[in-house]
Order: C-alpha cells, then structure tokens, then sequence
C-alpha cells in the first residue's frame, strides 16, 4: 500500500498526460484512418493552440473558456486547411505528405518561436487553479484534476458521436467505402473536410488546455508529434479505442516509468511500443482501420 | 410517356483511348433497358458516367428534366439515380440494418424534430425490405459475414432504400452461384413498376428475364438496339461477340 500510495501522484500525472496525449492522437489516427492524410504538422498545431491560449487568458474564468474556444477554432483553420491542403497527394503515398507536412511544422514552429519568443509562455489561469488540492493524501495542481475531468469528458463525448450518432456512423462508412456513400447520398469530401477540420481541432484544443501543462514550444511540439505517432501505431491506425488505451499507457510510461527507472527513460517508450507491437489484438472502433 | 434519361453524345476518352464514343439514349419512366457488348466495349464507362462516378469527356446526361452532366454523385442520388457497384459494396463494419436505414436517411422526408419516430419508422421500412429479400435472419449480421449473394441482394436493398426513379446495375448477376441468381432475378423482377433499370450484364438470362430493350456497344458506340429477341437473332450481334466481324 505505501509503495501504490508513493507511487499515487505519478499514476495520476500520467492519466494527465496521457489524456493530453489522447486529445492530440485521436485526431492524428482519425485523419489518418479516414482521410487517408498524415500530418506531422499536428503537434505545430497543439503549439498554436497553446500560444491562442496564452494569449486569451486573462486569469478570469472566461478567459479559460475563451483559451478553449480559440484554441479550437485555431487548430481547425490551421490544421483543418493543411491537411485538406495536403489530401490530395494521398495518391502518391505517405512520404510526400510526410515531408511537406514536416517542412511546413518546422516553418511554422520557428516564425512562432519568433514571434512569442523562446521562452515557456503559460497562461494566465484563475487563482483557484494555481492551488494545490488534497486527494487521497496527496496535493495536487488543481488544474491538472481539472483537467482529467474536461478530457475525460471529450473522450466519452466523443466516443458517443462516433458509435452512436449519425455523423460517426457516416464517419465510419468512409472508412469501409467512399464511393457508397457518395452513392447514397452524401457528399464525402463534405465529410472528409469535417474529420480535418475536427482532427486539427482537437490538437488546439489540446494545445490550449494542455499549455499549463504542457507549454507552447518547439521541444513540446515535436514530443507530442512523435509520442502522438507512437501512439497511433500501437493503437492501431484509424482505431480511437486503440488510441485511448495506447495514450494511457504512453502517459504512464512517461510519469510512472521515469519515476521508476529513471536511467532507463529514453528507452522506455520504445521498448513499450516494441512490446505492445508484439503481443497486442487492438480493439478497432473504427473497423477497416488498418492494423501496421 | 415523358422522358426521365436522356442521353446526348456521350463520350469519354481515357488518354488516347476512346472509350465511349458517341452514346445517345433515351429512357422513360418504367423501361428496363440493357447494355450488353464485349468487354471493353465502354459499357460500364456509361454506366458510371450516368451515377457520376467518371466525368464525361463531351455530351449531356439530362434526369428528370435537369442537366446533370456535371453533378457529382451524392448530387445525383439525391435527384433519384440509384446505383449497385460491380463487385458489391454494402458498409462492410455495418450490420444489415444498419447499413439499409444509413441508405435511407439522407433520402427521408420524414420530420427532423421527431428523431425517435423518424428512426422507428425508417427501422421499420429497413425490416420490410430485409424481409422482402429472405434477409430478415441476418437483419444484425454484419455486411461483412454475408455471402456474395447476399451481399448483391443487400446492396440492391439499400439502393432501394433511397426510392430511387433511376436503378443503375452493373452486372448484378456477375459470380453469383445458380441459388443466388434465382433470388436476384425473383427480386428484380419484382421492382416497382414505375422504376427504371439500366442494366449492365453479360448473363443472357438475365438481360432476357429483365430487359424490355437491349444497346449492344461496340467500340464505344451503339451497335444496334432492339428487343431481346431481336438482339438475340441479330448476325451482326453474333460476329462481334464471336469476333468474326468482317
């Protein structure tokens, strides 16, 4: 019991970050499973989030929200526009899009650095916030518990809209036929613009919530790119569930594992991702989505 | 009788490849027409050019009176042009059901501020049609479990679902076993009257059992035209299918 207990606030730092994670990979696998389109541009997209974010808030609880909706709105432009910008290369295999996307993320990354300067910019949240909350015998950023509750909340949200609405389920009929459902009615590239616009979205909605976790810059893009890829490979491309369950556990790797064996951290996630390629059966939410 | 296809100079290059050259036909509501000819003679090329899945390289495809030559598919399965694929595509991940009330709903007019009638009502319409094609046992299969067969006769149900006035099948009775074909022609034959079929086949029973009238295409063009009987007689028809034309 005192090693669970001592142990506690890794554990939960890790749900923190890997729901962090889970915000930005799930629109990376859904971008890709659906629309075919890698960006790895996506964690530029999370850094954009974070400096909308910083530059809206204003310490007052409005301007939490305010941080959410630009960071959204932010994300779906920029990221929305450059992969619908990129989608049509989808033909020529991922490469092109890879390196134009990755050119693009270092283009942009660095005018931003620019811009706002090298230095961590975290934005400015409400005092109550800032203090530290007791639970189960350990204190904690109250905003990190906050943040658990509103990611965990998109997650389930988002778990709805695409089992059980409508919309999810032309989403996932893209993914087994597009031309069936231009056949039945639907515009797909409408459908395709929506799942860019929602996937970049949700980057800058994780760039704007994360930021006083995670703060906007290069070295925060480029890790939330690569352990968003890592995560979209081992939870299997095109699979939500898959990313979920693989976010939680790169979240906890990160936390936990360095708290463990802090000498072995730099391999922890590979060898994990290694691991988790050997043994695992993903659970496909969106079936069709394929599974190397 | 007025005129619910009309078809004008059709053609469609593919490079340096004609592949349809020159195509006029007109259809009225309740014909059931067929496009036979070798392969590569540009009959599933006008198929596809009429659902929207390949661009017209020149010509005019008028529906119901509008000018649909440039619309984009989903466009036109909204004015009523229905479709099956070559090799069946029912939504693989979605059960039977399913995949026959997604059919039906971007076509409903059914009240949008009673989403819980709406959906048991289009529930209902998905039962019948399932229960109309001795499907109703696999109603939450999912598409992906079912036979080839069963497949085409489920895909045919969904492009019901949608009460089309235009049905476009592209070689619906292609590698289905002899169990199977008698299911589909059962189920062809018991369209509504008042629907049209454009049909691509090789089966000549097919054509035969559906048709009213026959396009034989050669190289991109229209051969002749007639009556199944007639096409069958026609020596003509037989020197291009057994390549001995002169």
């Amino acid at each position: 019991m005192d090693l669970l207990d001592a142990y506690l606030p890794h554990v939960i730092g890790g749900v923190t970050y890997g729901l962090l994670l889970f915000t930005v990979a799930s629109g990376l696998t859904l971008a890709f499973g659906v629309a075919d389109v890698l960006n790895l541009a996506h964690g530029t997209v999370f850094m954009v989030g974070g400096y909308a974010a910083y530059l809206v808030t204003d310490g007052s609880w409005w301007g939490l929200v305010l941080a959410a909706l630009a960071g959204t709105a932010a994300g779906a432009v920029f990221g929305g526009a450059l992969s619908g910008a990129i989608m049509p290369l989808a033909g020529r295999g991922h490469m092109m899009q890879a390196l134009l996307t990755f050119g693009v993320s270092m283009v942009v990354g660095n005018l931003l650095v620019q811009v706002f300067g090298s230095a961590e910019l975290r934005p400015d949240l409400p005092d109550v916030l800032e203090q530290p909350v007791v639970f189960l015998g350990h204190n904690y950023p109250a905003y990190h518990l906050l943040f658990i509750g509103a990611a965990g909340l998109l997650a389930a949200a988002g778990w709805l809209v695409v089992t059980r609405s409508r919309v999810g389920a032309l989403v996932r009929a893209m993914v087994d036929d597009q031309d069936m459902v231009a056949a039945l009615g639907v515009n797909p590239k409408l459908v395709l613009a929506g799942v860019l616009a929602v996937a970049g979205a949700l980057a800058g909605l994780a760039g704007a919530l994360g930021a006083p976790i995670l703060g906007p810059s290069l070295h925060a893009a480029n890790t939330v790119l690569l352990q968003s890829l890592v995560i979209v490979v081992v939870g299997g491309l095109g699979s939500i569930g898959g990313a979920f369950v693989a976010a939680l556990l790169v979240g906890q790797v990160h936390t936990l594992g360095v708290a463990l064996a802090p000498e072995w951290s730099p391999y922890l996630l590979f060898a994990a991702m290694a691991v988790a390629l050997l043994v695992r059966r993903p659970p496909q939410l969106l079936v069709g989505g394929r599974t190397t | 009788m007025t005129d619910l296809l009309t078809i004008t100079g059709l053609r469609r290059d593919f490079g340096s490849l004609r592949a349809v050259d020159g195509f006029d036909l007109t259809l009225a509501e309740g014909d059931r027409h067929a496009l036979i000819g070798c392969n590569g003679a540009g009959k599933s090329t006008v198929l596809h050019m009429v659902a929207g899945a390949v661009r017209p390289t020149g010509g005019r495809i008028a529906f119901a009176g509008t000018d649909v030559t440039r619309k984009p598919a989903h466009r036109r399965s909204r004015l009523g042009i229905a479709r099956t694929f070559q090799t069946p595509a029912p939504l693989d991940s979605f059960t039977c059901l399913e995949n026959l009330t997604l059919a039906a709903r971007p076509h409903d007019a059914t009240s949008r501020w009673r989403p819980s009638r709406r959906r048991a009502a289009l529930a209902e319409r998905a039962t019948a049609q399932l229960a109309a094609l001795n499907l109703a046992d696999r109603a939450d299969t999912p598409a992906s479990a079912l036979s080839h067969g069963q497949r085409r006769l489920l895909e045919i149900a969904m492009a019901l679902m949608a009460g089309p006035r235009l049905l476009l099948l592209d070689e619906p009775a292609a590698g289905l076993t002899d169990a199977d074909m008698a299911r589909l022609l059962e189920c062809l034959g018991s369209l509504p009257a008042e629907l049209t079929v454009l049909l691509v086949e090789h089966h000549q029973d097919v054509v035969t059992a559906i048709a009213d009238t026959v396009t034989v295409l050669h190289n991109g063009r229209t051969l002749t035209s007639g009556t199944p009987a007639e096409i069958a007689a026609d020596p003509q028809v037989a020197e291009v299918y057994l390549g001995t034309a002169a």
